[in-house]
């Protein structure tokens, strides 16, 4: 493969010195070198018919519908422009006669066995198949026997059905599998015109990014369960937008049919996604239909009963008015904002900080690590990781968090540029192509990367071998004897949480000692939820203020906003211990669900109960929703407008699609009628007016507003956008679609119902200096960008364990117990999934995963049930032997829940008790457990 | 060099096709083996294929997996490429596959005519297998022994030129176990053992090469 196709824009940028001449139908063209035909036509507005051509995939020639004719030392031949690299010299004809027989030949072949049912064919309408046989065909078959016949729909996987008699063995949902995703759990079968695309006898297709496969079918053979028969192509309307289940920020489009969402598609961002998404974010919409909240509801005698909006909202603002006299600034707790856009956050923002003062406003839900030192951290972009030297991955499995960041990571690592270092307590989806993998056991990271960088340390760990370590050092660029310390350039490092059960102060000091020991490393913090970047940048975490900086640095809020917190504030974990302790007045949850998402759930339930008013904003009816006093709906995904942040610091545009239900209303709305409630006038009228506020006061967003990206702005903008690029309405050139055939009419989707009309916005150019004067931003720093946002040294120490370093040793494990390792996946029984009807089933129920020694101490067969105790709480498992696993740990995935089919009450996944939440401690730094076999005590470990 | 190895010998002694299940311990041996004479792992796939058809008649969904799992591809690849041939069968069979040809030259000399009689005798159709998992019977492509159309295999021994009278006579030899020395168990492709790279040190084993004579007998 080229280095053209995934990287354009260096093809771009490349001098025409070494262009290569072609002669395409009669006319000179320049093309890149090694470039493929069907590309430079293609630039050169020249489009040749293809089916099996994907630009993100390796080019295999097997459907020949881009045959021309090619000149060559035995004069003009057909052949295929996709597999053919364009010459110096070359001639080409893609229309003559002899090219056209050779494409209504294809055609027609490929014709003989394809039924013409395409007036029942959820693909008819908008089929490359259909649409090039209208254009390239002969018109006319010769074809007069019976087509060949198959079973039908084939349920290939959990998500996907396959109609084997309208396919035509492309390869394109084979190759995407094995060499995209990894997962080639399909491959064709059988012979000749029987050949067929199955998976094995042993296994579905369940592949996390199926979905792909159903996009890039040239033909309807595959089809998405969750759209099939659902509408028809032309009467879609669709607005591109950005996905927020994940803080990866997918471009998709998301497309409805009579004012309700029938599917999204992903788009060919290739800053970020490359059209590619998972199956969460492709199918997760049908949740916007199922479960919602439609009007305010508030408790009346111990039921939520619905309310008028102006009730609800005089309730809510007459418990703050009392709250604030006994003390806003930790009367008020506020979390969540993960779900919503970056105007909702910063209108949240102003509201908790700015006029109630509060302390206690905070994002995330535990299972992050300090906001401070995540946004402190030299960031890399997504681009700049796939592109590294050398990564080093020191968090959670990116398959189950992250998808579609370990897709274009897994691409890139089998092309075997990067070296991949992982250091993760359990095997991931990474570990096969990481050259050192180590595992440090919970609560031994730290001691793990202080032996890295301490170089009089003959083992790392539980490694001893020295080549290795030796190798581990130098690609991690640790200075050793002789070899030069390279200070980390081309490093970059993605850090999350691995292990709920283990605390973050963990990989808060791992963070600090790389980040200390390799000033030119980059980070990418793998912080998961939504926009949870988004909801930090606009200040919704401890000691922070909108645009990365300290609550220290805060004069100018204080002035526009009134009033700021007087201490730097607490994070969720101690934000509920108050609550428990009945200290907090009121707690409002904007979308976060504590009872199902905070890994201490008798914590959660005990601040519940402790807590004399809680408001929530929710999409859902929640666990959380479900026990508050008052609850107000919310917009949700395709309903909502507004701009996002990605891990990155991408900002991209959210676009509203369809009116949201009832009187569901945005998140900013609501926080400007309660600070109106308050005697506030924030002065948003409209949703640009509160964009345009953080474009005018977030210095961080400076020139980023919704009327920045009035234009099509499909990869966004990454922050701070530096000055020279900062002319409004013109942020981001109008991206290519790079798979046409795959995306139809992607092209024209901002005409077609994106909220982000031309505006007033005039195109102003602006100095980085007169941008801080305006912002009423100190001046002096004026050259350096940087200075002025959080930097690793003003990230506040960790309170909760103020032990600091001493603490962090491994703590002794219990003889008779398991260290507990709480890992997240893809498929948990959060809002989303548990409201989507083709997703539910695919909650699975809680597995504790045990080393066959360990499983083998305690007398347990795989599938068999156990009983998992920790600090006097049970719950019930299903042993899964795994063999990579160590002995002395046990693996439990967080957020599983029994599932209820949305339509029969039925329980449909997660059927066995207890949600290992339960099991937690928020104060302790690790967990132990214990397993009680079900008719007999405890064996001990001897 | 042994002639008959402990495995062959054990392979020769299932006069069933086995109802699933993985690779025998000497079976994973064999496996090793086979996939160390190639430079990729993957090429053993058709090799490793015949040795589980060889253990159990068909290829099991357990040995999909573990073919899979011993040369680092998926089982999709394993089932994929075992379902172009029509020599391995991804499906329980009978004990005996009986493979009839009716291309060109055995059809020209009544391959169909043979076809019938089959199906009529053993009250199945071409493609199908009986109740008690004796026979299956299937149409084959030419089977390149044409100087003996029109010709049939019984698990890959030959047979032909054969009639309905002298088919009759085949079933009746092969149900009361006269042909046990001839035809192997379905799946077994050689009664050597293979021990050093793709040339068996010694030939001289008539066992695997002499059905056909017999056949004609």
């Amino acid at each position: 493969m080229t280095d053209t196709i995934n990287n354009p824009s260096q093809a771009e940028n490349e001098e025409a010195d070494n262009a290569v001449n072609v002669l395409l139908d009669g006319v000179a063209i320049k093309a890149h070198e090694g470039e493929l035909l069907i590309e430079a036509a293609e630039r050169n507005g020249v489009f040749i018919p293809r089916f099996c051509y994907h630009p993100h995939m390796k080019p295999v020639g097997v459907c020949r519908m881009c045959l021309v004719e090619v000149s060559g030392p035995r004069g003009f031949t057909l052949q295929p422009a996709c597999y053919l690299k364009v010459q110096e010299n070359m001639e080409v004809m893609t229309s003559s006669h002899k090219a056209k027989r050779a494409q209504e030949g294809v055609l027609e072949l490929l014709l003989v066995n394809h039924p013409l049912d395409c007036p029942v064919c959820d693909k008819g309408g908008e089929c490359p198949l259909q649409d090039q046989t209208m254009s390239y065909g002969p018109g006319e078959s010769r074809f007069i026997e019976e087509k060949r016949h198959f079973d039908k729909p084939i349920e290939l996987g959990p998500l996907t059905y396959l109609d084997r008699e309208r396919c035509i063995q492309c390869s394109r949902c084979t190759r995407f599998a094995a060499e995209v995703a990894g997962d080639p759990q399909i491959d064709f079968a059988g012979r000749g015109d029987m050949t067929i695309v199955a998976t094995s006898p042993t296994r579905p297709f369940d592949s996390y990014f199926s979905g792909n496969t159903v996009q890039i079918c040239p033909v309807g053979a595959l089809t998405a369960k969750a759209y099939r028969f659902k509408s028809r192509p032309w009467d879609l309307e669709q607005a591109e937008t950005t996905c927020t289940l994940c803080s990866v920020g997918c471009r998709e489009v998301a497309q409805s049919s009579a004012g309700e969402l029938v599917r999204y598609l992903g788009v060919d961002n290739l800053a970020v996604n490359q059209s590619w998404l998972c199956d969460k974010g492709r199918y997760g919409f049908e949740a916007v239909t199922n479960g919602r909240v439609l009007t305010p509801l508030a408790r009346h005698e111990g039921v939520l009963e619905e309310v008028r909006w102006a009730d609800a909202l005089a309730d809510i603002a007459a418990g703050i008015r009392s709250a604030l006299a006994k003390g806003g600034n930790d009367q008020i707790a506020v979390l969540g904002g993960a779900k919503f856009v970056n105007e909702d956050n910063y209108a949240w923002a102003r509201l908790a900080k700015g006029v109630f003062g509060s302390e206690l406003v905070d994002a995330q839900s535990g299972d992050g690590f300090n906001a401070e030192l995540a946004l402190a951290l030299p960031r890399a972009t997504i681009e700049e990781t796939v592109n590294a030297k050398t990564v080093v991955l020191i968090s959670g499995d990116l398959k189950e968090e992250l998808p579609v960041l370990y897709l274009r990571l897994y691409q890139d690592l089998a092309k075997g540029m990067t070296n991949l270092v992982e250091i993760s307590p359990t095997v991931t989806s990474l570990s096969g192509s990481a050259k050192i993998k180590l595992s440090p056991r919970p609560g031994e990271l730290f001691s793990v990367i202080e032996d890295i960088f301490d170089t009089s340390k003959k083992a790392v760990g539980a490694l001893k071998d020295e080549s290795t370590i030796s190798a581990l050092r130098q690609l991690l660029d640790v200075s050793e004897g002789d070899v030069p310390n390279g200070e980390g350039e081309g490093t970059v490092f993605i850090v999350g949480r691995a292990n709920l059960a283990e605390a973050p102060i963990y990989i808060e000091e791992s963070v600090k000692l790389i980040a200390s020991k390799l000033p030119k490393a980059k980070f990418l913090p793998a912080l998961r939820r939504g926009n949870i970047f988004g909801a930090l940048d606009m200040g919704l975490a401890p000691n922070l203020l909108p645009g990365r900086i300290n609550s220290d640095k805060g004069d100018f809020f204080r002035r526009t906003w009134g009033t700021l917190p007087a201490a730097p504030g607490l994070g969720t974990p101690e934000i509920l211990a108050k609550c428990a302790e009945g200290e907090v007045s009121v707690l409002i949850l904007l979308g976060s669900d504590p009872l199902s998402d905070f890994f201490d759930q008798e914590l959660a339930e005990k601040a519940f109960e402790n807590t004399p008013f809680i408001v929530a904003l929710a999409s859902h009816l929640d666990p959380s929703a479900a026990s508050a006093d008052i609850v107000l709906p919310v917009s949700y995904m395709g309903e909502t407008a507004g701009t996002v942040t990605n891990l990155e610091g991408r900002v991209s545009v959210v676009s509203q699609k369809v009116t949201p239900p009832a009187l569901a209303r945005q998140p900013w709305a609501i926080a400007t009628d309660i600070a109106r409630l308050l005697e506030e006038d924030f002065g948003f009228r409209t949703l640009e007016q509160v964009s345009q506020e953080i474009s005018d006061t977030v210095f961080l967003y400076r020139g980023v507003s919704l009327a920045s990206f009035r234009r099509y702005a499909g990869n966004g903008a990454v922050v701070p956008v530096k000055a020279a690029e900062v002319k409004i309405g013109s942020l981001s050139k109008s991206s290519a679609i790079f798979d046409p055939i795959a995306t139809p009419g992607i092209a024209s989707a901002e005409e077609q119902g994106a909220p982000i009309k031309t505006g007033s916005a005039k195109p102003v150019e602006f100095e980085e200096d007169s941008l801080k004067e305006t912002a009423g931003l100190p001046g002096d720093n004026s050259s350096k960008d940087n200075s002025y946002f959080i930097s690793l040294a003003d990230v506040t120490p960790n309170s909760r364990h103020a032990g600091g370093l001493e603490v962090i040793a491994e703590p002794k494990a219990d003889k008779y117990g398991l260290r507990l390792i709480l890992q997240r996946d893809l498929y948990d029984a959060g809002s989303t999934l548990t409201n989507c009807p083709t997703m539910a089933p695919l909650v699975g129920e809680q597995e504790i995963s045990l080393s066959p020694s360990e499983a083998g101490n305690f007398g347990l067969q795989s599938g068999s049930s156990v009983n998992v105790t920790a600090k006097s709480q049970k719950i019930e498992a299903k042993v899964k032997i795994d063999d990579t696993l160590p002995a002395g740990v046990a693996v439990l995935k967080a957020n599983k829940n029994k599932v209820r089919d949305i339509f029969s009450a039925e329980a449909v996944a997660g059927d066995i008790s207890g949600r290992a939440e339960l099991l937690l401690d928020a104060s302790s730094l690790v967990t132990d457990i214990r397993l009680e076999t079900k008719n007999e005590k405890k064996k001990e470990l001897g | 060099m042994k002639h008959n190895s402990d495995y062959i010998d054990k392979v020769l002694e299932r006069n069933a096709p086995s109802a699933g299940g993985g690779f025998s311990e000497e079976g994973l041996k064999r496996a090793e083996a086979l996939i160390a004479l190639y430079p990729k792992k993957r090429s053993a796939l058709i090799p490793l294929c015949h040795l589980a058809q060889g253990e159990h008649g068909w290829i099991t969904e357990e040995c999909i997996e573990e073919i899979a799992g011993l040369l680092g591809v998926s089982p999709a690849e394993v089932s994929g490429t075992a379902s172009f041939y029509d020599m391995l069968h991804l499906e329980p069979v009978g004990q005996y596959v009986i493979s009839v040809c009716t291309n060109i030259a055995c059809m020209l000399a009544g391959a169909y005519e043979l076809l019938e009689a089959a199906e009529e005798k053993l009250g199945i159709a071409a493609g199908q297998t009986d109740t008690d998992m004796r026979f299956t019977l299937e149409e084959a492509e030419c089977l390149g022994a044409c100087d003996t159309a029109p010709c049939l295999q019984v698990n890959s021994r030959f047979f032909g030129p054969m009639n309905s009278a002298s088919f009759d006579k085949l079933i009746t030899d092969l149900a009361s176990g006269a042909l046990a020395g001839v035809v192997p168990p379905h799946g077994v492709l050689s009664r050597v053992e293979r021990v050093f790279a793709l040339t068996a040190k010694d030939t001289d084993d008539a066992g695997a090469i002499d059905s056909k004579e017999a056949g004609q007998k």
